[in-house]
């Protein structure tokens, strides 16, 4: 009965995500409907959180379950109301081509998923056992349940101590407060369920994802491949933020994919939706700020120029993005510059200092290459992104390539120079920064062997 | 002329697959060794000393003589996995010193060492170390010796390095790989993967040290693969995408296989939560390796619940503090030094040195550490709530 909350608690921040993305889309829906659900989703979570965040630290609500119901209700009143008013001018979502599977790949396909099913049950029950790992008990949980209890947000656990996680975003933490509002009282189980959700998503995300570029079979390869990568499928069944990170990179960063694949109407709904991901990221982990903003906005300014877009629709990505952007990262800046919250992720940017610190190539070297972590995927990708080179580098493909790129070899100094080279040694951070590249590189992957691979007839199409 | 070659080369491959279904016995049971002789040779190759009083090449072995510690290294190639090293020296005086190797990866100025003893006696003496427990040993490393002591006369004829044989370095590889870990705190930032191991003795040990004294799977992996790409760009021109396909239908399959295992490894995490708590009555529940301390900590809160502060008293820190600061919030946990007369609960883990007395105070090596109380929870031997009255 307990989990039935969850479903529940999911339908409103899902109804708002989904709002806000088909208002985003306008008169030129580009999201399949499912898809769009299914982002709504992730989007919504966030999205309906930061507001409560907003709403909270400007002092007009609390914590509780009525204002936080609160929130919601007139968010979807007003979006859903919105969206009810204009349905007129909405069309219908683009429908995937119809396709039959042949016999072998229907056997196939009940088997993975069969695989697929047990892997997600097994998730399940590992998730919602006792608090088991570091950061649920100190930072993800912890947080979300001293938010429960003092129905407010407060930046210590223990008055006068400081325990190095107040600087986190706190979206994950508010929506296990708003499960546990729900609930009554705080249900480590019901709590730690909405990890595995996500990572279902992730799951769809990535066929949709595909299904927009290849057939539905190649579109099924990739949710297998992304579905058999070990340490992914752990942060699926355990209780960190990591996974929903990546899930939040891959629509930000895809869908600026998509935006330089089309022209037109097309081009701007994928950036409208693209620039409200990207903006809300600063909220979900404080890597998203340092780390994965910067390449994204670089990207942008790159693929405007690069994919002919025209003057007009250069100015509006420009508005759409600084608004969106702005509008999230200044009251947040404002919020951690107030409290003198820290910047950087598990410690302050401001206390690193640059030296030389031996063994961290070789520790990122092993657990990339000689661990279980990831499988085959980091080669077969290195592999497929040489041999198809000229698709990599002159087709909307390098955008998601880049930002991989950028940001795997743009940790490494960070690991190799500065004190958080304890991080890599220890392998305590460096494989979470891979965790969060996941989704795109299988994509990557899926799409490279498909252009390796597909028979000529079956050509790459948007 | 080419058929004729063709015929040729088909009854050569025909020799050599009988050649080497015949020696396959003998290959497989054979143990894997390297001898490194200094009998009877002519001159001194690979080794290097440093500090040593006399070296010198003699018919019997290398005779030295030490008045400061010196050290005597070898260059080394050993390219087979090895577990056993045998040293055969005579040594009048006996003495002590350090077997050393510098790994792959160390610095030119650094080794691993462990200290060994040379028994005094005229005649060979050996000594044998047995390098499967030592989890640093790489018989892969570069450089192999020993620093000797002062004043030790030394004759070093023999060091003989003997791995397990290709039979079992093969069983105990594909035994290693189904060999699951369990769910451990590293597991949210790296899994081990599929390993391999060649005796029983690495396989039996395997995840009870850390790191595993083992190596990747991954790397035959990437063997096969390598060799599947460079057959597959080679009959590319004559056959095409095929070539491509068949190298893809390989990467497949070796896939599938890894996400079995890995997988499967997932599974049996869920597997074992629910056998060893989820199935359980609280008394008999286990989680993980934390044991009795989730169970623990879930049936404490009954106690701490409404309290400002609890004293908590446990045999370790990590991770039981941060567990029962989560799980008892917003109760906060005091540690005993901070404990004051006015916080009434006690909860002690795994505890045998804290005890009631016959007053019903708490006491710690005999000494009292609180008013008299009641015995609230007796969960098992040293791990109990307590409440003062």
């Amino acid at each position: 009965m307990t989990y039935l909350w969850l479903p529940l608690g999911l339908a409103l921040p899902t109804f708002i995500g989904w709002c806000v993305l088909r208002i985003l889309e306008g008169r030129t829906p580009v999201l399949f409907q499912a898809e769009r659900i299914v982002a709504g989703l992730c989007v919504g979570i966030i999205g309906t959180m930061f507001d409560t965040f907003i709403l909270h630290i400007v002092g007009i609500i609390d914590f509780s379950l009525i204002e936080m119901l609160c929130v919601q209700l007139l968010a979807s009143l007003f979006l859903g109301g919105y969206c009810y008013l204009k349905r007129d001018q909405f069309p219908k979502s683009p429908v995937a081509s119809r396709e039959k599977l042949l016999p072998w790949q229907k056997i196939l396909t009940v088997i993975i998923g069969l695989w697929i099913a047990a892997k997600l049950i097994a998730g399940f029950i590992f998730l919602i056992g006792p608090p088991y790992y570091d950061d649920v008990m100190n930072n993800w949980n912890m947080r979300g349940k001293a938010f429960f209890v003092q129905q407010e947000l407060i930046l210590q656990i223990e008055p006068g101590k400081d325990n190095g996680v107040a600087s986190y975003p706190q979206a994950v933490p508010m929506f296990k407060t708003w499960l546990a509002n729900l609930n009554g009282e705080w249900h480590e189980g019901l709590v730690n369920s909405v990890h595995i959700v996500w990572y279902m998503c992730a799951l769809g995300l990535v066929f949709f994802g595909l299904r927009r570029l290849v057939s539905l079979p190649w579109a099924m390869l990739g949710v297998y491949i992304l579905s058999s990568i070990p340490l992914y499928s752990m942060h699926g069944m355990i209780a960190y933020t990591d996974l929903y990170l990546s899930i939040l990179l891959f629509l930000s960063v895809s869908w600026l994919f998509f935006a330089a694949k089309n022209t037109g109407a097309e081009r701007m709904s994928f950036i409208r939706i693209a620039s409200i991901v990207t903006g809300l990221l600063v909220f979900s982990k404080n890597e998203a700020l340092l780390l994965h903003m910067p390449p994204i906005v670089l990207l942008v300014l790159v693929t405007m120029f690069l994919s002919s877009f025209t003057k007009s629709e250069k100015k509006q990505t420009l508005a759409w993005y600084t608004v969106l952007i702005s509008s999230c990262l200044i009251p947040w800046i404002a919020f951690k510059s107030y409290f003198d919250l820290a910047f950087g992720n598990a410690k302050s940017i401001s206390s690193f200092s640059i030296e030389w610190h031996e063994g961290v190539l070789s520790a990122i070297g092993f657990n990339t290459l000689f661990e279980g972590n990831w499988g085959l995927l980091p080669v077969l990708f290195v592999g497929l992104c040489i041999a198809q080179w000229k698709k990599v580098l002159l087709t909307p493909l390098s955008i998601l390539v880049g930002f991989v790129l950028i940001v795997w070899l743009g940790q490494l100094p960070i690991y190799m120079f500065t004190s958080l080279y304890i991080e890599a040694l220890n392998q305590t951070g460096y494989a979470r920064g891979l965790i969060h590249l996941v989704p795109l590189v299988v994509m990557v992957t899926t799409l490279l062997l498909h252009s390796i691979l597909h028979r000529k007839k079956e050509e790459l199409s948007v | 002329m080419l058929l004729n070659l063709f015929h040729n080369m088909n009854r050569f491959s025909s020799y050599l697959l009988g050649l080497v279904i015949l020696m396959t016995p003998a290959l497989c049971h054979a143990e894997k060794v390297t001898v490194w002789d200094l009998q009877n040779q002519a001159t001194l190759e690979g080794w290097n000393t440093v500090n040593l009083t006399t070296v010198q090449l003699m018919p019997e072995g290398l005779s030295i003589t030490t008045s400061t510690a010196g050290q005597l290294v070898k260059k080394s190639k050993l390219r087979h996995s090895v577990d056993t090293i045998s040293t055969t020296y005579i040594s009048p005086t006996g003495g002590e010193g350090i077997f050393i190797w510098r790994a792959p990866g160390m610095k030119e100025e650094e080794v691993y060492q462990v200290p060994v003893t040379f028994k005094p006696g005229g005649t060979p003496q050996q000594l044998v170390l047995n390098m499967s427990n030592v989890p640093e040993w790489n018989s892969r490393s570069d450089r192999i010796g020993f620093v000797l002591n002062a004043n030790i006369e030394f004759l070093l004829q023999q060091m003989e390095f003997s791995g397990p044989s290709t039979m079992d370095s093969i069983v105990y590889s594909v035994k290693t790989f189904f060999t699951l870990d369990q769910a451990r705190a590293y597991s949210i930032n790296f899994l081990w993967g599929p390993l391999r191991t060649y005796t029983e003795r690495q396989y039996t040990g395997l995840f009870s040290q850390f790191p595993p004294v083992a190596d990747s799977w991954n790397t035959v992996f990437y063997y096969i693969l390598g060799i599947g790409l460079i057959i597959a760009l080679w009959r590319k021109r004559r056959i095409g995408r095929k070539a491509t396909v068949a190298f893809f239908i390989l990467f497949a399959i070796i896939w599938v296989l890894y996400d079995a295992r890995m997988g499967t490894e997932i599974v049996s995490y869920a597997h074992k939560d629910v056998k060893t708590w989820w199935s359980q009555p609280y008394k008999l529940k286990d989680y993980r390796d934390r044991g009795s301390f989730a169970a623990f900590s879930h049936l404490v809160t009954e106690y701490t619940e409404g309290e400002e502060n609890y004293v908590f008293v446990a045999s370790h820190g990590w991770p039981y503090w941060s567990t029962l600061l989560y799980t008892a919030y917003p109760s906060l946990p005091l540690r005993l030094e901070e404990a004051t007369d006015d916080v009434r609960t006690w909860v002690i883990y795994n505890r045998r040195d804290i005890s009631l007395d016959d007053q019903n105070r708490l006491t710690l090596d005999g000494e009292p550490i609180t008013p008299p109380g009641d015995m609230m929870l007796n969960f098992e031997p040293g791990s109990f709530v307590f409440q003062i009255r």
